[in-house]
């Protein structure tokens, strides 16, 4: 292993990049790469198989490969990308060494065999138990210990990042109050924590519940809990896609927030509030008492979004400031026109922005009410939903950002930069057009988790309103456009990560 | 330095201050949603079936 202190400084940013911490980036980034190839495959199959008029693959595969879908994609590609973005917040915005790069590898690997066993036990059939595994459903026990594995490796992945912010505060490496993109991926690695352990607290009796150790689990008790983990993975992702937005914002058109008190405001909201969103999963539970169900979705997850409407305003406001600065001040909107949007970076960001508000935000807001939750929750609107966030929102941020995290930190030239810079705009519009078809079959009643529904095999028939084949139609052709634009990504940034051409230490160039 | 700390706002230090941070951001969900989800549960009234007549 490569001495710890061993470090570059960077020719553009001036910070120190330490060996260590780049070559944990790396390898954290390209697994992450690896598993939203393998989520895009099983996202193409099962889109394919939703659309009737294609109707792809038996029903025993479709379930098989949801399950590796929803895995893959929500979980081991986001959590690798954000480990990565973990170290790099740390380390390089901080001029820090890595606290225990040793221990980030073993981490790593741990979340590899996780994953690895995960991915076996699913593709294998031993765990069609869907992204929820709710109880009673029995997965093969490998299953829960790949998840465990998972949760504990990227638990200490989060524990290296606090051990790096004490270390940088300790040799004073940096100034003053934390970078505000740190700041953000502080907020990304507490809530990180808490969801992690929800995970393990709720895996661990099910691992020894599928053993034979443990008799009964109680499944009202497993969906409360495993939605602490569920629900707040997705929290993470939320967190860390708002700090990679004002990092793309300053690394595109050199935006800072115009107050910058007022964006931290709005991430201690999210490390204070915005787990309890969880708690939509349990909205028709008859179980729980209305006062549980509103005070954690009504009145603590408001503040919550009211966090993410200060950051759609701040973000864009920011980028206006910039532009204007340098003089693109005629009209109103001259400071967008006159954008980057040649640059991979800046529609990236922008679409990321607007369909995580208008398509997930919106949407999540009206469904996590009681009255709504009843009507939607398991019809393909909720799937559509998501897909407005998770892949939208955040997929679309990382993927923006991997693109300056090539020349910045891998120190490779893009292979591809028009197919880069197209990139954003296919998979906005796929995205859009997944989304919105999903919610419009979902809202008509259309289930979410289904493998036909034209109910062709059904003993009594059903049909849905003709609209829902239209509707499934345009989520199937948004699915086709953006599984093209993850391709393109895919081969981009791989082809670029071991072909591109190595820059020369001091060579000053991002795109 | 001490001088400049003491003419930090409260707002400034609580939000430099990640260990605090990082307790309330544990402790509110746990209490909120888990703990007090679990109460419930736990209370929650079990059916016992009547029994059959003799």
């Amino acid at each position: 292993m490569s001495n710890e202190l061993e470090f570059r400084t960077c020719p553009i940013t001036g910070k120190k990049v330490f060996k260590a911490t780049q070559n944990l980036i790396w390898i954290n980034a390209v697994t992450a790469v690896v598993f939203i190839l393998i989520g895009g495959i099983m996202a193409f199959l099962i889109a394919m198989t939703r659309w009737p008029a294609v109707h792809l693959l038996p029903a025993e595969m479709f379930y098989r490969f949801l399950t590796a879908h929803g895995l893959n994609m929500l979980i081991f590609w986001i959590v690798f990308f954000e480990i990565a973005g973990l170290y790099f917040g740390a380390s390089v915005l901080l001029n820090s060494r890595l606290a225990a790069p040793r221990v980030a590898w073993f981490a790593y690997i741990l979340m590899l065999v996780g994953a690895i066993l995960v991915n076996i036990m699913v593709f294998t059939g031993k765990a069609t138990v869907m992204f929820s595994s709710y109880v009673p459903l029995k997965a093969d026990p490998i299953y829960y210990l790949g998840i465990i594995l998972f949760a504990v490796g990227a638990l200490i992945g989060c524990g290296i990042f606090f051990g790096t912010l004490a270390v940088a505060k300790a040799e004073k490496t940096y100034e003053g109050s934390l970078p505000l993109v740190t700041f953000g991926l502080s907020a990304a690695a507490i809530i990180a924590v808490y969801t992690l352990a929800c995970g393990a607290i709720i895996y661990i009796p099910t691992f020894l519940w599928s053993i034979g150790i443990i008799e009964n689990l109680d499944g009202a008790m497993y969906r409360l809990i495993f939605w602490g983990l569920g629900h707040s993975s997705q929290q993470i992702n939320v967190t860390a896609m708002v700090s990679i937005w004002y990092l793309l914002g300053a690394l595109t058109v050199g935006a800072t927030p115009v107050n910058e008190k007022v964006c931290r405001t709005a991430f201690v909201l999210y490390i204070l509030f915005i787990n309890l969103a969880a708690e939509h999963h349990l909205l028709t539970d008859p179980t729980l008492s209305p006062a549980h169900k509103i005070v954690n979705t009504s009145y603590m997850m408001y503040l919550a979004v009211l966090a993410s409407m200060i950051h759609a305003l701040a973000i864009p406001m920011a980028a206006e400031v910039a532009q204007r600065k340098k003089g693109f001040t005629k009209g109103m909107f001259e400071w967008l026109s006159k954008a980057p949007w040649g640059e991979p970076g800046f529609p990236a960001m922008i679409f990321s922005l607007i369909i995580f508000g208008f398509i997930g935000g919106i949407t999540g807001v009206v469904y996590g009410t009681e009255q709504l939750s009843i009507k939607s929750h398991n019809t393909w609107a909720l799937t559509g939903h998501f897909h407005g966030t998770v892949v939208g929102g955040t997929t679309l941020a990382f993927m923006g950002l991997t693109y300056y995290v090539i020349p910045l930190i891998f120190r490779r030239e893009l292979i591809g930069k028009k197919w880069a810079t197209a990139q954003p705009y296919i998979f906005a519009i796929g995205i859009t057009l997944l989304a919105i078809g999903m919610g419009g079959a979902g809202t008509l009643g259309s289930p979410r988790r289904h493998w036909d529904v034209t109910f062709a095999d059904a003993i009594i028939p059903f049909s849905f309103d003709p609209a829902v084949i239209l509707f499934t139609t345009l989520a199937a052709i948004g699915a086709l456009i953006a599984v093209t634009g993850g391709a393109i990504y895919v081969g981009v940034s791989v082809l670029s990560v071991f072909f591109g051409r190595k820059m020369a230490p001091n060579e000053a160039k991002i795109l | 330095m001490a001088e400049g700390k003491d003419k930090m706002s409260f707002w400034q230090v609580f939000y430099d201050d990640i260990s605090l941070l990082f307790l309330l951001g544990v402790v509110i969900p746990t209490v909120l949603y888990i703990i007090w989800g679990v109460m419930e549960y736990a209370n929650a009234p079990t059916y016992t079936p009547p029994m059959p007549a003799p």
